[in-house]
C-alpha cells in the first residue's frame, strides 16, 4: 500500500508542489481570502456596533448610502488629488536619483541606495512624528528655515488649503527608497552595448534616454506606477498620525474615511461597502494603467 | 536496543503531551481589559497585583488585554461584547461600560476640592447612595468597587496654577466661587505673552484642538444655561430629547462666536494648532506653554511625574503646579455655574454570555475580591484614590452584596432596588428616545459637519456665522422622525420617577 502511495505521489513533483502551495494557500485563506469574503458579506448587511451579534441582509442599501453621500465623493476627490500629486513624483524622483547614482562607482551607489532606503525601515509612526515636527506650523524646522531665509512662514498641515499639499510634500521627501532600488537594479540590467552603439551613432544623452533607457525601464515603471497608485489610494498614515483627516476634512482620504466610519461611527456594514468600492476603484485604475502602459512594455 | 529506545522516547513524549494537556486543562484564564499601559506607574502596580493573584491562586491566570487610548479602549470593549467575547473584568465607569443602570452618577466629593456651591444639599447627601448605586447592576454582572473618582473632563479643565497666580487669579477662589467667561478673557489678556521677544506669543490660554476646542470654547457658553434636570442628564448636548431638534441654536451660535473671538479676535489660542492632537496640547502644557488643557484629573499624575523628573534632573523644564478648575460660565441672567460632574470608576464584571461555568465564576469573584483586598490599600491611598474606609465599605458590602446576603437595611434596599428595577440612566433613555435612523445620522453629523465646521472656523477659513450656519443646515437635514414618540411618555415618566427616587434615596443617608 505504502509502496503504491510512494510510487504514485511521493516522486510526483505536482504532489509536492501542492503540498508546499497548501501552506501558503491555507495562510492566504485564513488571513486574506476569509476576511475579504467576510468584508464583502458585511457590505450587504446592516451591521453596527449596537447590533453586531444580529446582522441582517439589506441588499445594496449600504452601497447606495455610500454612493449618495457627498462626504464619500469628497474623500474620493482628496484621494485622487493625493494620487495625482504623489504618483508622478514617485516615478520622477527615484528615476532621476537612480540615473544620477548610475554615474558613480559601485560603493558610492550602494551607500546612497542604503541611505535612501533607510527611511523605509523606520517605523511609520516615527516617520510621521519626525515629519510632523519638521512641518510644525508653530515651532517646526521648515518655518524656522523660512524665517531664516526671510520667507513668510506657512501653516503647513494646519491650513485648510495647505494640508493636502503638505502631506504630498512629506511623501516626496520620505518614500522613494524602494523605488530607487528597483530603478537602480533595472538600470543595471540594461546592456551597455546598446549605449555604446548609440554613442557610435552620435546620439545625444537625451535621445539615448528616450530611445534606450525609458523603453527598457517600462516594466519597472509599470510596476512602480501600479504599486504607487494602489499605495496612494490607500494612504492613511499621514491623515491618521498628523492631520486626523483635517482641518475641515482637507486630508480625509478614502482609507481614513473607512476607518472613521468603522471605528468612530461603528457602522461596520457601510465601512465594508466603502472598502469594497475602494478595492474596485483600485482594480479599475490598475487595469487602466496596464491598458495604457502595458501595451508598450518591452520585456 | 533501538526498539527499547523508541518505546522510551514515545512514552516520554506521551508524558510531556499529557502533562501539558493537564496543565492546559487545569488553567483557568481570567481576561481583564484595561486602558492602562503596563509601563505607567499605575499599570505597573496593577501588574504586580495580578502577578500576586496568580501566585496565590495556582491554576488561574490573568490575561491583561491592553485597550490603548480611551477611545480605542471603549471601541474594543464594544466590539468584544458585541461579538460575545467580552472580557471577564473591564475598567471604567458604568456609562462607558454600556450599563443600563444609573452608574457614573455623582460620587462623594470628599477627596476632591469641589466647593459646596456646585451641589445642592440633597445632592451631596445623595452622593453616598449614588456611589452604591453604581455598584450593582442587575442582570449584567457587578461593578466591583468605586475606587477612582473622576471629575468629568467636560465640565472642568486642568490649569497651570502658577500662571493663574501670576495673573492675579487665585485658583482656590475660582474653585470655591466659580468664574465667568469675562474673567476667563481677562486672564487671557495677562497670560498670553511673547516671552522671547520675537513678536509671536509663546504662551497661550489653550490649544484649540480636538476636543479642547469644544470643552474650553463651546461648552462654557452652551452648557451653562439653566436647564431642567432631565435635560442636563441626557448627555445629548445638542439635540432636544423631546423634539429631536437642535436645542438653543442661538446659544450655539453665540458659543461659535466666543470660540472664534478667542482664536481670531483676542488671539488667546493659536489657529495654527488646529491640526494638533490632545497629546500635543498635553505636552505643550508640560512645557509651560499653555494655561489650560481639557484633560481629566488623571492627567495630574502625568504632571506629578513630570515634576519628579524635572526635580531629579532627568528632564529639562520647569516644575508645574497644576489643578482642576471648573469651566467658566456665561455671565448672563439665565446662566449658572457648570457643576463638575463626578464619575465613579471601578472594575466591571460582565455577565458571562455564554456562561463559562461555576468554577470560572468562582475564580473571577476571587479575583475581584483580591484586587479589592485591603493589603493594597496604602498603595491606592498613596495614589490618591478613594479613602480606605469607603473602599472597604464598597468592597465588602456593595461589591459582593448579592453574594454576602447582608442584613444592612440600606444595602438591602439598594440591592432589591437594583435587582428588580433595571432602570436605564438618563443618557440611555435619550438613546432609546431617538429613532435609530436619527441616532446613526446625528453621530455622522457631529463627525462630518460639526467638527469640520469648527476646524474651518479655527483655521480662519470660515467666519463664526458661516461655521454655525453649516452646522445648523446640516442638522436640519437629518432624517425625521427623530423621536420615538411611542416610547417618549414612558421615558419622561421614568425620568421623573428616577428624579423622585433620587430624592427619596438621599433621605436614607441623612
Amino acid at each position: 500500500m505504502f509502496k503504491l502511495i510512494k510510487r504514485n505521489y511521493v516522486y510526483n513533483e505536482w504532489f509536492w508542489a501542492y503540498v508546499f502551495l497548501a501552506v501558503d494557500l491555507a495562510w492566504s485563506t485564513l488571513f486574506l481570502f476569509y476576511p475579504m469574503i467576510k468584508g464583502v458579506i458585511y457590505s450587504f448587511q446592516d451591521i453596527q456596533l449596537q447590533n453586531i451579534s444580529n446582522p441582517h441582509f439589506i441588499g445594496f442599501k449600504n452601497y447606495i448610502n455610500v454612493l449618495t453621500d457627498p462626504d464619500w465623493w469628497h474623500s474620493v476627490k482628496i484621494s485622487a488629488l493625493y494620487t495625482l500629486g504623489v504618483v508622478p513624483m514617485g516615478i520622477i524622483i527615484p528615476l532621476t536619483i537612480s540615473l544620477l547614482l548610475a554615474h558613480f562607482r559601485r560603493s558610492i551607489r550602494d551607500f546612497f541606495k542604503a541611505a535612501f532606503y533607510l527611511p523605509g525601515v523606520v517605523s511609520a509612526v516615527v516617520m510621521a512624528m519626525t515629519l510632523k515636527w519638521i512641518f510644525d506650523p508653530m515651532a517646526g524646522f521648515m518655518n524656522w528655515l523660512f524665517s531664516l531665509l526671510g520667507l513668510p512662514t506657512q501653516l503647513w498641515y494646519s491650513g485648510t488649503s495647505e494640508a493636502l499639499f503638505t502631506l504630498i510634500l512629506m511623501n516626496w521627501l520620505s518614500s522613494h527608497g524602494f523605488n530607487i532600488l528597483l530603478y537602480s537594479a533595472a538600470l543595471d540590467r540594461i546592456p551597455k552595448s546598446l549605449y555604446e552603439a548609440a554613442e557610435i551613432d552620435a546620439a545625444s544623452s537625451w535621445r539615448r534616454f528616450w530611445k534606450i533607457t525609458w523603453p527598457l525601464l517600462k516594466p519597472t515603471t509599470l510596476y512602480v506606477l501600479i504599486t504607487s497608485v494602489i499605495g496612494s489610494f490607500q494612504a492613511f498614515g499621514g491623515a491618521f498620525f498628523i492631520t486626523h483627516g483635517g482641518p475641515m476634512k482637507a486630508t480625509e482620504f478614502l482609507n481614513y474615511r473607512i476607518y472613521v466610519t468603522f471605528y468612530q461611527f461603528g457602522q461596520y456594514g457601510i465601512a465594508a461597502a466603502m472598502s469594497v468600492l475602494l478595492m474596485l476603484m483600485v482594480i479599475a485604475v490598475s487595469l487602466l494603467n496596464f491598458k495604457i502602459m502595458g501595451s508598450e512594455v518591452e520585456y | 536496543m533501538k526498539r527499547s529506545l523508541g518505546i522510551v522516547v514515545a512514552l516520554l513524549l506521551a508524558l510531556v503531551i499529557m502533562s501539558s494537556a493537564l496543565v492546559f486543562a487545569s488553567t483557568d484564564t481570567i481576561t481583564a481589559l484595561l486602558p492602562f499601559r503596563p509601563n505607567t506607574p499605575f499599570g505597573a502596580y496593577l501588574g504586580q497585583v495580578f502577578n500576586l493573584f496568580e501566585q496565590t491562586h495556582p491554576g488561574v491566570k490573568v490575561k491583561w488585554i491592553s485597550g490603548g487610548s480611551w477611545g480605542d479602549y471603549i471601541k474594543k470593549l464594544g466590539t468584544m461584547l458585541g461579538a460575545r467575547q467580552g472580557p471577564d473584568v473591564a475598567y471604567g465607569n458604568a456609562n462607558y461600560l454600556f450599563v443600563p443602570g444609573r452608574g457614573a452618577g455623582l460620587a462623594s466629593a470628599d477627596s476632591l476640592t469641589i466647593p459646596d456651591k456646585y451641589f445642592t444639599k440633597d445632592e451631596r447627601l445623595g452622593m453616598g447612595a449614588a456611589v452604591i448605586g453604581s455598584l450593582s447592576i442587575p442582570g449584567r454582572g457587578i461593578v466591583v468597587w468605586p475606587w477612582h473618582l473622576y471629575i468629568g473632563g467636560i465640565s472642568t479643565m486642568i490649569a497651570n496654577e502658577d500662571m493663574l497666580r501670576e495673573a492675579g487669579f487665585d485658583p482656590n477662589n475660582i474653585r470655591k466661587n466659580g468664574w465667568t467667561t469675562k474673567q476667563f478673557l481677562e486672564l487671557g489678556s495677562k497670560v498670553v505673552k511673547d516671552l522671547n521677544g520675537d513678536g509671536k506669543p509663546d504662551r497661550w490660554l489653550f490649544y484649540p484642538v480636538n476636543s479642547d476646542h469644544m470643552r474650553i470654547g463651546i461648552f462654557p457658553i452652551y452648557l451653562s444655561k439653566k436647564r431642567p434636570l432631565e435635560e442636563q442628564w441626557t448627555l445629548d448636548y445638542f439635540f432636544d430629547t423631546r423634539t429631536g431638534k437642535l436645542k438653543d441654536p442661538e446659544l450655539l451660535h453665540q458659543a461659535f462666536q466666543y470660540l472664534y473671538d478667542l482664536v481670531h479676535k483676542y488671539k488667546y489660542a493659536p489657529a495654527a494648532a488646529v491640526s494638533k492632537s490632545m497629546g500635543d496640547a498635553s505636552d505643550a502644557f508640560l512645557r509651560g506653554e499653555l494655561a489650560f488643557v481639557a484633560n481629566g484629573p488623571d492627567y495630574l499624575s502625568t504632571v506629578k511625574e513630570h515634576n519628579r523628573l524635572v526635580l531629579e534632573g532627568l528632564r529639562k523644564g520647569k516644575v508645574i503646579h497644576a489643578g482642576v478648575i471648573p469651566m467658566p460660565y456665561l455671565d448672563a441672567p439665565d446662566h449658572e455655574a457648570i457643576r463638575p460632574g463626578l464619575a465613579v470608576y471601578g472594575f466591571y464584571n460582565f455577565k458571562q454570555n455564554p456562561y463559562k461555568g461555576d468554577e470560572h465564576t468562582k475564580h473571577v469573584m476571587e479575583f475581584c475580591d483580591f484586587i479589592t483586598n485591603i493589603t493594597f490599600q496604602p498603595i491606592l491611598a498613596a495614589e490618591g484614590f478613594m479613602s480606605p474606609d469607603r473602599r472597604l465599605f464598597a468592597t465588602r458590602y456593595a461589591m459582593a452584596a448579592n453574594l454576602y446576603n447582608t442584613n444592612d437595611p440600606s444595602i438591602r434596599y439598594w440591592l432589591n432596588d437594583m435587582r428588580n428595577n433595571a432602570l436605564p440612566s438618563f443618557s440611555q433613555y435619550a438613546c432609546v428616545g431617538f429613532t435609530k435612523a436619527f441616532r446613526d445620522a446625528k453621530g455622522k453629523w457631529f463627525g462630518d459637519s460639526f467638527i469640520p465646521a469648527l476646524e474651518g472656523m479655527i483655521a480662519g477659513k470660515l467666519s463664526a456665522d458661516e461655521a454655525f450656519n453649516r452646522v445648523k443646515v446640516a442638522a436640519e437635514k437629518l432624517p425625521y422622525p427623530r423621536v420615538n414618540k411611542d416610547k417618549l411618555p414612558a421615558i419622561i415618566k421614568s425620568i421623573n420617577q428616577l428624579v423622585e427616587e433620587e430624592k427619596e434615596e438621599s433621605k436614607m443617608f441623612k
